[in-house]
């Protein structure tokens, strides 16, 4: 049997600098739009397509010359509301014509073939599950030794075993079904238990922070997920939201996002195939910059597709001129991809979901 | 309780609710005093000794989040006729302690517009620790399961807008207020509450030239609220009973979440509803109309009634036991003590006995009240309900949180590691497994204290699997398994 899809769904909390991160080389409007915060042209890794990735961001230039990540750009929502919240909830929701309270994955989770959810189908690193896994049941933790239970013990869950499989055979309603699914959860959380005796994730080898915790944490859930039934992780990136100054924030937070991608990439070398990593963001940044050498809330920024075996590789679409007369409200760059176009493609093509209307309704994909 | 120790009582607890604010941090302070009106444990109780689940805790198990130590012998003595006729005069039955416990949160007793000056984040936390006080503590138990069964029935989603916001207001007024009263009152209530017109869009629902009404909230008010999706409705009738509800705004400035109905907003025409003219320029009338056209519907009976029987008898009531309490429905024009009632003695319920999963907020109050815990639910267990997937009014869509058990299948996970953390102590929750022990009626006390669990004498399989264990394992292990997660 073929191993199910594993989707890790990435989230920069705040709104990443689309521009930033991947810039359009030889641009002399963005230059005079940003005169402290435009990446001198030679500092730039090119990646084709006419833009260059941030310098720090080397190490995904790098996925992407092995046909292994994709940087997608203009993409947003609809939502020209420019809060955090409102474009948030949009995007994870992934309504727009109808206004749906529930998430794009707890959807799919709820219409893709195979057997329902388990109860470790969805983990989710944080406070809480994130809008995208609403109406899905999703563990989340924020350290995965959270989920290595010392109770029950191996002879207690012998017990329950044997409680639920004599439960099967009674005659009350969902007998059956109670018994298997008391079985499962025993055979889930032998599983969780074994893992507490196995090699801990390698924090050492990720970025520093939360971020990088996750990420190891993560990588290391993904390479047990056939025995714990994990098909969705997912984790955030915080600390987009840059007013002020922000050529250093955005060089850290884009070190942390490129090195932790590779790493992870690395460790997940044997699954990578079944892999489909999505980062998006709630909007992109204004093109001109502020006054504190920042800039504020925009509309387009940028998405990425990371997992082996990606169809379209590479640099997808482009950035419009950024000239005054072809941007977006105060001066934003307009949305020219529509986020639920990638989140098409990824259900359809990685995650091999047939109810995609299900999914996204009101959407239909450009043929 | 004697006549006589009334006064020093009501006394007292006036006492200690004034100063229940002071209090707030002293949570053993709290709890002691709770004790002292009602909440301790017994000093002795019986335990079911049939094979069979035993009728009697069958009828608690219902009418209740499941018995607490003593409920039994307490409906024993008065017999279950009258526990019943007490449980549906909620009123007539005094909870000072729950009082005291949930005098604490702030939402639940503030006015809406200072409910709006509460961080989210707390009036989240504050309306799940308020719905998990309630149903574990209150003694007017059967109250507290209507209150969840039209919380689900009339469902909004905290997660929508500013509707956590209106929330704790509007259950006060619409859910509690109506519970046990008239259906077409609590559906008045509901259609018209802020959190429904923001939740459901009502609010945006205007008459405007060349512009159909936003039908969000009428489509639901056939299909979920009243008539049911195979009612007898058309999208027609959904569109006529749209233009019946514009114009309602809910204020956000100076008196938040007020509902006025602005004139020019509404559709002043004539309607016709289900068959039914409602006349031109009657406005606010209309709503009223519209409303007693659906609520005397003989579909809406039946739907009412199906969502009753399920959460009382269920998943999948026989049609001749709905169709017996929609006939109760009808006669009584949806006088819903009644209709609760005449469920509560059909014999498809008596015959019904352990054939329902219990959800997991159920599955958690259930375990805080078999084992008399004592909790000001500050720590894991919200969280852990959230783990479970049925953290309170979060349900995303407007059908709210699934009834039928095989939805909830996929939480025992979290439930075996709430039984284990609840029975050692572990998590926001104390027990005091040796006062149970001692308290408990019998020879045998761990057997014992297993069949007060289920309800009956643990079987030849249960007694090899379950005993001859540290009590604390034994009992973790009892709520663990498949047959505490019915009812």
């Amino acid at each position: 049997m073929a191993r199910r899809p594993l989707l890790i769904s990435m989230f920069l909390r705040g709104g990443a600098d689309g521009l930033s991160l991947a810039q359009p080389l030889g641009s002399g409007l963005l230059k005079e739009a940003r005169p402290t915060l435009a990446t001198p042209d030679a500092d730039l890794v090119d990646v084709g397509g006419g833009v260059g990735l941030h310098p720090e961001l080397h190490d995904l230039a790098e996925l992407m010359s092995r046909g292994e990540a994709s940087v997608c750009l203009g993409v947003g929502s609809g939502d020209s509301t420019r809060s955090h919240f409102e474009a948030q909830d949009r995007l994870e929701r992934a309504s727009e014509e109808e206004v749906l309270s529930s998430g794009w994955i707890a959807r799919h989770l709820m219409t893709r073939a195979g057997p329902r959810p388990g109860p470790l189908s969805a983990i989710a690193f944080g406070a809480g599950p994130p809008e995208a896994l609403r109406g899905a049941s999703a563990t989340s933790v924020h350290d995965t030794r959270e989920l290595v239970p010392e109770r029950p013990t191996e002879v207690e869950l012998d017990a329950l075993d044997a409680l639920y499989g004599a439960s099967e055979g009674a005659s009350l309603p969902l007998a059956r079904e109670l018994g298997e699914a008391g079985r499962a959860t025993v055979e889930v959380t032998r599983a969780l238990r074994a893992l507490g005796a196995t090699e801990p994730p390698a924090l050492a080898r990720y970025p520093e922070g939360a971020f990088g915790e996750h990420l190891a944490q993560a990588a290391w859930l993904a390479r047990h997920r056939e025995a714990l039934g994990i098909e969705v992780i997912s984790l955030d990136q915080q600390g987009w939201d840059t007013h002020f100054v922000q050529a250093d924030l955005v060089a850290s937070n884009a070190k942390a996002l490129g090195a932790g991608l590779a790493t992870l990439r690395g460790d997940l070398d044997d699954d990578w195939h079944e892999t489909t990593v999505v980062v998006f963001t709630e909007f992109g940044r204004r093109v001109g910059e502020n006054v504190s050498r920042g800039t504020d809330h925009g509309r387009a920024s940028v998405a990425l597709l990371l997992g082996g075996g990606l169809r379209r590789p590479g640099v997808r679409g482009a950035w419009p001129s950024l000239a005054e007369a072809d941007l977006d409200g105060p001066g934003d760059v307009p949305v020219t991809t529509d986020y639920r176009s990638i989140l098409w493609e990824v259900l359809d093509e990685r995650l091999g979901n047939r109810r995609l209307r299900e999914v996204l309704p009101g959407f239909a994909p450009k043929a | 309780m004697s006549p006589r120790s009334e006064p020093s009582r009501r006394t007292f607890l006036a006492a200690t609710a004034a100063a229940a604010p002071l209090l707030a941090g002293c949570d053993r302070i709290l709890s002691f005093a709770a004790g002292l009106l009602g909440d301790d444990l017994p000093s002795s109780f019986d335990a079911p000794t049939t094979e069979a689940l035993d009728p009697l805790h069958h009828l608690l198990s219902r009418t209740s989040f499941g018995p607490r130590p003593g409920d039994l012998d307490e409906a024993r003595k008065i017999g279950p006729r009258a526990h019943l006729d007490r449980q549906l005069e909620p009123s007539s039955i005094r909870d000072d302690a729950c009082d005291l416990r949930t005098s604490v949160i702030d939402s639940a007793h503030l006015p809406r517009s200072l409910a709006f000056e509460l961080p989210p984040e707390q009036i989240e936390l504050e309306l799940s620790r308020f719905a998990l006080l309630k149903a574990t503590y209150s003694k007017r138990q059967l109250f507290e399961v209507l209150v969840e069964a039209w919380s689900d029935h009339f469902h909004v989603a905290i997660g929508k807008a500013e509707c956590r916001h209106l929330l704790p207001t509007d259950l006060r007024e619409v859910v509690r207020e109506h519970a046990l009263g008239s259906f077409s009152e609590l559906l008045r209530a509901s259609a018209l509450s802020p959190s429904m017109l923001v939740y459901l869009d009502g609010r945006d629902n205007r008459a405007q030239a060349g512009a159909r009404p936003n039908e969000n909230y009428a489509r639901e008010l056939f299909e979920l609220h009243t008539l049911g999706v195979d009612g007898g409705y058309t999208q027609k009738d959904v569109m006529e009973a749209a233009r019946c509800l514009t114009g309602f705004v809910v204020k956000d400035k100076w008196a938040p979440g007020e509902v006025e109905l602005v004139a020019e907003r509404h559709d002043s025409g004539e309607k016709v509803v289900l068959g039914q003219v409602i006349g031109a320029g009657r406005g606010r009338e209309d709503v009223d109309a519209l409303l007693d056209i659906v609520a005397r519907h003989p579909s809406t009976a039946r739907h009412v009634s199906r969502r009753l029987c399920r959460t009382f008898v269920a998943d999948d009531p026989a049609e001749d036991a709905v169709e017996s309490a929609a006939a109760t429905f009808s006669a009584t024009g949806g006088d819903l003590r009644k209709v609760v009632r005449s469920i509560l003695e059909s014999e498809t319920f008596a015959a019904s006995a352990g054939a329902k999963i219990k959800r997991p907020f159920r599955f958690v109050v259930s375990a805080l009240r078999a084992l008399g815990a004592d909790t000001h639910l500050k720590g894991g267990t919200v969280a852990s309900l959230g783990h479970m997937g049925h953290a309170p009014y979060a349900w995303p869509t407007p059908d709210g949180y699934p009834q039928r058990g095989d939805a909830w299948l996929g939480s025992l996970l979290g439930r075996f590691r709430f039984a284990f953390d609840l029975a050692r102590g572990g998590g926001d929750a104390r027990v005091e497994l040796s006062r149970l022990e001692a308290a408990v009626s019998g020879a045998d006390k761990q057997e014992r204290l297993v069949a007060h669990l289920l309800g009956r004498a643990p079987d030849a399989r249960e007694r090899a699997t379950l005993l001859e264990r540290p009590l604390e394992d034994a009992l973790a292990l009892t709520l663990a398994s498949p047959s505490f997660q019915r009812f």
